[in-house]
């Protein structure tokens, strides 16, 4: 493909070269053809006006004047001395002139047209009294009066060869005609003008032709039909011999035609309208163009040579450049599909070396962000599978958030229920109880008395833990009103609002720093309340109850303690402390319905706190809650 | 002698309909007491309709109002009756177990003259009736329209 695209121009340029080279041979050739046909022409006509000139010098000769006379008289006695006087004084002259003139022969023809004198010894006797040779007579009659060149003919006088006469009258003295003088020319010789080839190599010729009737006859021998002369003829309007045809039709001309033979020729041509001929130089156009056709065969070669040496040079372009660039294009496919492990690899020191080498370098650092690029997905992978889970985890939280607090709902709601309803039959026991023990008192022993006492009590004891219960619930439903709260202030209220407990005791209150915090002031105190009067209550057994409240800030809340030096509890049972009714002591030891510590756990959580608590059996107890500190102000 | 009612007590439970005659019989104030078992016969006493249509005393002078009642509830009756222009005068006072806030503050706007909580101790609750009888059907004078006080 490559090398019929870089042949185009070459082709191209051979191809306009050669037509170039080729139109200005034709041209060339042509000229020439010209130039030789104008030459011979000059020389053919020179050489016929020159007869005409010697013949008409010949009219004035003396020796003629007084001599034919003499032989026309004398013609039926040649032996006469003076007839042979005559002939032989003519022969000194006119012989010389024969020759000079290179004529065939030089005659005298009488008044009567018989030939009475020759120049040539060898045509003497034949000639002599017969008539001019030329077959239509017209020399003679034509001769009589001027100075006359015939059609060419065969001489049968001379060996059956062409030759044409030129005549014209002899006048004596007095002006009196007294016959004819005939130069006989032998057409070898007009050959021998024009039929030097020097020049038109080894096919091309001059030759002459005269019309006659309707065909163009050749007046020479030919060069490719040496019998040709006066017996070819060509017929006029054909297709052959086209040159010759419009020479004899008085045309002037040079270009491409079929000569006698059929080939194609160029030729020049032109009419000599002394002599009524036509001339023709022509050369094969095969020969004529043999440069031009070597040069064709030249330049193909080059042209062949050129290619495959093309094709040889891209062969080997191909092998050092296409080869690795295939093989680069090869691994760019590879690579493509998905190896980034692929090679491509060169040693080559060029830029198709380079090439391959940077493509490895950026195969390489693909590769890199491909992984790269995995391990990103992965890690999004992760993620995204991550945040699922946690979404899933949320709406989990969300579906169990509700549920708690529904049922969260669903407990307030029945433990307020519960006890509003029990409340009522347990007043209606307990306020017959009464009627019945005003009643039925002072018949009662005192089994009976001990057993309503003990009636009257649970009944009294129930309905705290009812109301108790009551107070739970509500404070788990409440709405929670939050402001800023002085604690130090607080616990000291607290404190006083006790008094009535602590009276009679002795207890060494201390009281660290503590913060402000936000939250809902009555149930905070509620808080406070329950710790402290819990503490008061499990210090009784000590001589001197130390009771210390604190604070210590932790890194994101506040934790809240109360510590006592009381009778503690057993670590075992630290979980049961905070719950519903939990009680770790005996009610004959400590009263109380436990509910207190559930109703701190309670109040802390609602805030976002935690509640715990340490302690040892008989060695006190500390209480702590926290507080988050996003709620400090 | 036609007997004067001037205590309307609204309460579906017996024993605590018993209990509070009790309390009020202290005062000899038991006899003066119409107890209707529901909201809706406590409307009827009041607007003189179904079975107390020929009704002809006036207004009584306190109504002690249950909340947890069937059929009407305590606090539509309330507002019911603080709504009509006839009645709206007559002293209310709540009578009840629950101790909630909502309760409490949802009687009041609705016109309560009072809101005791019935207390579960024999003593106080008696105490708390004879209190509320002194008061309300001895010690304060009604409204005009109200039952008259025995001379």
């Amino acid at each position: 493909m490559f090398l019929a695209i870089a042949a185009i121009p070459l082709h191209f340029v051979s191809a306009l070269t050669f037509t170039h080279y080729k139109n200005s041979l034709e041209a060339a050739r042509l000229s020439n053809l010209q130039d030789i046909a104008a030459f011979k022409a000059d020389k053919i006509e020179t050489y016929f006006s020159g007869l005409k000139n010697n013949i008409e010098v010949a009219q004035g000769y003396y020796n003629i004047k007084k001599n034919l006379p003499v032989l026309t008289r004398l013609a039926d006695n040649p032996n006469d001395p003076k007839f042979l006087a005559a002939d032989k004084m003519l022969d000194e002259q006119l012989h010389q002139m024969q020759l000079v003139l290179g004529l065939s022969d030089i005659m005298l023809v009488n008044s009567e047209g018989k030939i009475v004198y020759a120049s040539n010894v060898e045509h003497h006797s034949k000639d002599f009294l017969n008539p001019l040779p030329d077959p239509q007579q017209k020399a003679f009659a034509e001769g009589k009066n001027r100075v006359y060149l015939s059609d060419v003919f065969f001489s049968k006088a001379k060996g059956n060869r062409p030759a044409m006469l030129v005549t014209a009258p002899a006048f004596d003295f007095d002006g009196a005609f007294i016959g004819v003088i005939a130069f006989e020319v032998d057409m070898n010789l007009v050959d021998k003008l024009i039929q030097d080839v020097t020049g038109l190599g080894d096919t091309g010729e001059v030759l002459v032709g005269m019309k006659k009737g309707n065909d163009a006859v050749y007046l020479n021998p030919l060069r490719h039909d040496p019998d040709a002369a006066l017996k070819k003829g060509i017929p006029l309007g054909g297709k052959l011999g086209g040159p010759i045809q419009e020479a004899v039709q008085g045309r002037k001309g040079a270009g491409r035609l079929l000569d006698y033979r059929g080939k194609n020729v160029i030729a020049a041509w032109r009419y000599l309208p002394s002599l009524d001929w036509g001339m023709v130089a022509k050369i094969d156009t095969e020969e004529a163009f043999a440069d031009i056709t070597n040069l064709r065969n030249l330049v193909l070669i080059i042209v062949v040579i050129v290619f495959v040496l093309c094709g040889i040079i891209a062969f080997s372009i191909a092998q050092s450049i296409s080869v690795p660039i295939k093989t680069l294009s090869q691994g760019a496919e590879i690579i493509g599909s998905g190896n980034l492990d692929y090679k491509v690899g060169s040693n080559r020191k060029d830029e198709i070396g380079r090439l391959s080498r940077t493509f490895d370098k950026m195969t390489e650092g693909l590769k890199k962000i491909t992984a790269k690029r995995d391990e990103l997905n992965r890690e999004i992978t992760e993620r995204k599978r991550a945040e699922e889970k946690i979404l899933r985890l949320n709406e989990d939280l969300k579906y169990h958030v509700a549920r708690l607090e529904e049922s969260n709902r669903d407990l307030d709601a029945f433990s307020y229920s519960v006890s509003h309803d029990l409340r009522a039959p347990l007043r209606h026991m307990a306020g017959f109880m009464e009627l019945l023990q005003k009643r039925t008192w002072p018949q009662l022993d005192e089994t009976g008395r001990h057993y309503m006492t003990i009636i009257s009590a649970s009944s009294k004891r129930m309905g705290m833990l009812i109301d108790d219960l009551l107070a739970f619930s509500r404070i788990g439903r409440s709405e929670m009103r939050t402001v800023a709260i002085r604690v130090k202030k607080l616990v000291k209220e607290t404190i006083g609002e006790l008094r009535e407990e602590t009276k009679e005791r002795d207890i060494a209150w201390k009281i660290g720093e503590l913060p402000d915090i936000y939250g809902d002031p009555s149930l905070l105190r509620l808080v406070l309340v329950n710790l402290i009067s819990n503490a008061i209550k499990f210090t009784r057994t000590r001589p001197r109850a130390e009771i210390e409240i604190g604070c210590t800030e932790e890194e994101d809340e506040l934790v809240f303690f109360v510590k006592d030096n009381g009778v503690g509890f057993d670590m075992n049972y630290v979980e049961k402390l905070f719950g519903v009714f939990q009680r770790l002591h005996h009610r004959d030891e400590f009263e109380g319905t436990g509910i207190g510590l559930a109703n701190v756990r309670r109040i802390v959580s609602r805030h976002g706190g935690r509640t715990w608590a340490v302690g040892s059996l008989d060695h006190g107890a500390t209480f702590y809650f926290s507080l988050p500190k996003g709620q400090e102000s | 002698m036609a007997e004067l009612k001037r205590i309307l007590l609204v309460e579906d439970d017996p024993h605590d309909v018993e209990l509070t005659l009790t309390g009020l019989a202290e005062y000899n104030l038991a006899n003066e007491v119409v107890v209707a078992r529901d909201g809706e016969e406590a409307l009827d006493f009041l607007h003189r309709r179904g079975k107390f249509a020929g009704r002809t005393d006036g207004n009584p002078s306190v109504v002690l109002l249950d909340l947890k009642l069937p059929k009407v509830g305590g606090l539509e009756v309330l507002r019911q009756l603080k709504t009509d222009e006839k009645l709206k005068m007559v002293p209310v006072v709540i009578l009840t177990s629950s101790h909630e806030d909502r309760d409490m503050v949802e009687g009041y706007k609705l016109g309560t003259n009072a809101y005791v909580v019935k207390p579960v101790d024999f003593h106080q609750f008696v105490d708390a009736i004879k209190h509320i009888g002194a008061f309300w059907a001895v010690i304060n004078e009604p409204p005009p329209g109200s039952v008259q006080k025995r001379r």
